[in-house]
């Protein structure tokens, strides 16, 4: 491959399984905290994303949908916010990830309520603002990635609290699945939305794992959220996007059906949740591409710019010959971290290094 | 549930030979859990079903507290409301006899130490999701030092941040990495 290609021609090169010029990155989100670090001044809005994006070079520039024109989140009590579902989530300070919080409950617990539900839509104005700016900015020549955050098991079972959901699986199936369908139309909606807006590619996030496995038995997960997932991979492949899925967790018991829906890449493969990113491309390159590899629990914030070096040199010799890796952070550039200017200097040596030493061919 | 209960007193099964068989249930369920045949909505559903199996023992038998049972004063830390796993693990220690004290969520140091200097437990069960809160985990060990209960009671703390070596720092006596261990861990710190 000759050198010079955009960032968005390598983002296409890796997932049709061809060496690009260098090995593409992709971040599924940044929090404003880092940004302001790295940019060295306040963060103001999606311009500044979007300058982040275009500073490091992040090929696959991944932007979510955004709240209705002029709403606003509730706060119900001090330290709780509700969010535009009407879920509960912890306001921490100073912990917090880029204005988002962490989740505590849902706001549907019986089939009633459900019914007297008024749930959002996707086609609404202010939807697509973020995802507009940035693409109108750099839409020619990164693979600006319209990003459906939350998938359809993690926003159906947000909707109930996560355990309650578990226990709907087993033992209230068709409310379960009532609520997955719900989210299944919401998502292929946002999809079509991010299409239509000039996305090429789309990044579904949807965890359905911790760091032992899925939620739940892979036949449950066959039975219950296969088809919807199935479903929405083949809605978003038929408008002629490419999809990057993203799961956190151990998904190893269910990594067939990824495979066989279809899918041209999975992000961000845990380390921690026992992911391992140069076996699964050894083993499928050739109808997988692999997102992730630089350790942001561990590596990122509490190692040395030297120990960050070597790991992403590792990954690209490892897995980086014959294309299919993608190199990025193992979740998100986020923020909850004990020391954020080594943080962020740490992040800027991934990058360096992953621009340096990812360049094809390789060995 | 119900009527399996039922069964085994009609049959002359005592309250606490029940128990006993839900303790077992859920050792078999950590094993199938850590043996990654079981997954996190089976462990939820085995939680549920030993609870509704001690609700029907309950409405049978005078449930009192148990002469020689262990006590367990549980909850998750000041700053913190998460509980799915504090809840699993709270399941399991009563459902296996154990007389446990859940103050729930968000809860104060002051108000642990008050709970276990009032009830005598030997054993504190400390929950946290959040790299930020778990350190309130600390303070609570220093607040029961402070109040002269520390060498009375174990203290165990879980949840997603926490590890051993975080346990051993802020001096617990043991961590629970996932729920299904903890009556693992427990057997071994109660021999100790």
């Amino acid at each position: 491959m000759s050198a010079g290609m955009t960032p968005k021609e390598r983002a296409h090169a890796v997932l049709d399984h061809k060496e690009p010029d260098r090995i593409p990155l992709l971040e599924a989100w940044a929090s404003d905290l880092t940004i302001e670090k790295i940019l060295q001044r306040p963060f103001k809005g999606i311009n500044d994303t979007v300058d982040f994006y275009k500073k490091l070079e992040i090929d696959f520039a991944c932007i979510s949908y955004g709240p209705p024109k002029d709403w606003e989140r509730k706060f119900p009590h001090e330290g709780v916010f509700l969010d535009e579902w009407g879920r509960k989530w912890q306001y921490v300070k100073g912990a917090m990830w880029g204005g988002y919080g962490f989740y505590i409950d849902g706001t549907i617990k019986t089939a009633e309520q459900y019914d007297e539900f008024e749930f959002p839509t996707a086609n609404v104005p202010g939807r697509m603002d973020a995802f507009e700016t940035t693409f109108k900015r750099i839409g020619d020549r990164f693979a600006v990635t319209g990003t459906i955050d939350e998938g359809i098991f993690q926003r159906a079972a947000l909707m109930t609290g996560l355990k309650e959901f578990l226990v709907y699986l087993h033992e209230a199936p068709s409310f379960a699945r009532q609520l997955l369908k719900k989210h299944y139309e919401f998502a292929v909606e946002l999809g079509k939305l991010f299409i239509d807006a000039g996305a090429e590619f789309i990044l579904v996030g949807d965890d359905i794992a911790d760091n032992h496995g899925p939620f739940m038995p892979p036949r449950l997960y066959e039975q219950f959220v296969y088809p919807y997932h199935r479903s929405l991979v083949q809605s978003l492949k038929k408008r002629g996007a490419k999809v990057v899925w993203d799961s956190d967790g151990n998904l190893m018991p269910i990594l067939g059906y990824l495979l066989d829906m279809g899918i041209d890449a999975l992000h961000p493969i845990e380390p921690t949740a026992g992911m391992d990113i140069v076996k699964l491309h050894r083993d499928y390159k050739d109808r997988l591409s692999v997102a992730g590899g630089v350790d942001v629990v561990n590596l990122l914030p509490l190692g040395s710019e030297e120990d960050v070096e070597k790991a992403v040199v590792s990954v690209i010799k490892e897995a980086g010959s014959g294309g299919g890796l993608i190199l990025g952070t193992t979740n998100s550039i986020h923020s909850s971290v004990p020391d954020l200017d080594k943080f962020a200097r740490n992040v800027l040596k991934y990058v360096e290094t992953a621009h340096r030493f990812g360049v094809y061919p390789i060995r | 549930m119900q009527s399996t209960v039922d069964n085994a007193l009609t049959a002359g099964m005592t309250a606490s030979q029940v128990i006993a068989g839900i303790r077992k249930g859920f050792e078999e369920i950590g094993r199938r859990y850590e043996a990654g045949e079981y997954f996190l909505s089976e462990l939820i559903m085995s939680g549920e079903t030993a609870k509704s199996a001690l609700e029907t023992l309950k409405a049978h038998v005078q449930m009192t507290a148990r002469e020689g049972s262990a006590k367990v004063v549980i909850g998750t830390v000041e700053g913190d409301l998460h509980d799915i796993g504090k809840n699993i693990v709270s399941m399991i220690l009563l459902s296996s006899g154990l007389d446990v004290y859940d103050l729930g969520i968000d809860v104060k140091s002051a108000d642990y130490v008050n709970e276990v200097r009032q009830t005598g437990a030997q054993i504190l069960g400390l929950s946290a999701l959040l790299t930020t809160t778990m350190l309130n985990m600390g303070t609570v060990i220093e607040d029961l030092k402070k109040a002269g209960l520390r060498e009375k009671i174990k203290v165990i703390i879980g949840g997603q941040p926490t590890s051993q070596e975080f346990a051993r720092q802020i001096g617990a006596d043991a961590q629970v990495g996932d729920a299904p261990k903890v009556l693992k861990v427990l057997d071994k710190l109660m021999e100790a």
